[in-house]
């Protein structure tokens, strides 16, 4: 019994073998529309820790360079330093000034270490921006508040999340 | 001599999109390593430095004084004072199951906003216990009215023309960071 043979289709040498991209160039453009849609024209990237959750907001204020300081519900960090740690949503005793429980002794050292140091204009000019875990209470940012103006930076950032987007 | 082939626009040309897709498969890949998926935005807050701020409040409000202050209580409770020189008008907006009622507090805004249309600023002092989340809320609602129809007519104080606006309340400061 011989064995059937296998169908294969002739073709001639010199023939040129055209593939239809048509739907390769379809499917392409529509990627090209979305990502030139989504793309974020700001001149300043902030990258929020993986630990912090923010909030979202409407507002339509573009991000403006300034000093970041990250609040989550277990460290305060500043360029990944941790400067004071959180229990319970509250700073520990020993980082916080005797007299005044507002006052956070690290986080006010750093910030003026930081002014002193720094020639960078933003710095200068006070500005701050915070990146804040959303289910902190006030009690623990209006400390953080408090301190950073005393350290001479009074104007604040709050960094959120697009709700336009 | 061959017979040639009278070519009619019914026959079918191709357009060679190759170019096209070579520019594209550029592009794409730059634009996903370069394009950050999530949008973050701002919200300017002043603190209020004791003479910085006093000096611009009476730059500002010298013939009319007016401050609206907003109160939350650790019951989500709302409160909101508007003084001028003569008055204080007090209006409340009731927590809805230990819940901040945004929706009431964003209705009463734009009653005060239409009776002061000059003014722009807000004092906030929430209760320690409020989230930030709670609080970033508050401010979105005092921006805006959550209509988009609703429009604000003010005297622009440079060139003396009224203009229509839909913001209320876009700068907030906490008025109890020093207490």
């Amino acid at each position: 019994m011989s064995r059937r043979r296998r169908y294969t289709p002739e073709l001639k040498k010199n023939s040129n073998i055209t593939v239809n991209i048509t739907s390769l160039t379809d499917m392409f453009t529509v990627m090209l529309v979305f990502l030139l849609q989504t793309y974020n024209t700001s001149e300043v990237q902030i990258e929020p820790p993986k630990d912090v959750r923010l909030p979202s907001s409407k507002s339509e204020s573009v991000l403006t360079q300034s000093y970041q300081i990250s609040l989550s519900q277990d460290a305060l960090k500043a360029n990944n330093e941790v400067l004071a740690e959180l229990k319970n949503n509250e700073f520990e005793t020993k980082d916080q000034e005797e007299k005044d429980p507002n006052f956070i002794k690290p986080l006010f050292a750093h910030l003026d270490k930081k002014m002193k140091e720094n020639s960078d204009k933003n710095v200068k000019e006070g500005k701050l921006s915070l990146l804040v875990d959303k289910a902190l209470p006030y009690l623990t940012i209006k400390k953080v508040m408090y301190t950073a103006s005393m350290a001479g930076f009074p104007q604040i950032k709050l960094i959120t999340t697009s709700q336009n987007q | 001599m061959g017979i040639k082939k009278i070519k009619t626009h019914y026959d079918e040309f191709e357009l060679d999109l190759t170019p096209l897709l070579a520019i594209i498969m550029k592009l794409v890949p730059v634009l996903i390593i370069t394009s950050s998926f999530l949008q973050l935005t701002q919200i300017d807050t002043d603190l209020p430095q004791v003479i910085k701020e006093a000096i611009k409040n009476q730059d500002a409000n010298k013939d009319k004084p007016f401050s609206l202050v907003v109160s939350i209580d650790k019951t989500r409770n709302v409160t909101i004072s508007a003084k001028s020189d003569n008055k204080e008008d007090n209006y409340e907006v009731k927590s809805l199951n230990q819940q901040i009622d945004f929706k009431g507090f964003n209705e009463k805004l734009i009653l005060i906003k239409k009776v002061n249309p000059q003014i722009f600023k807000l004092t906030l002092t929430p209760d320690e216990s409020v989230a930030y989340d709670e609080i970033v809320k508050i401010m979105d609602e005092a921006r805006k009215p959550r209509e988009s129809k609703i429009e604000f007519l003010f005297k622009d104080s440079l060139t003396g023309k009224d203009v229509k606006t839909d913001y209320m309340f876009p700068e907030v400061v906490f008025g109890n960071i020093f207490n």
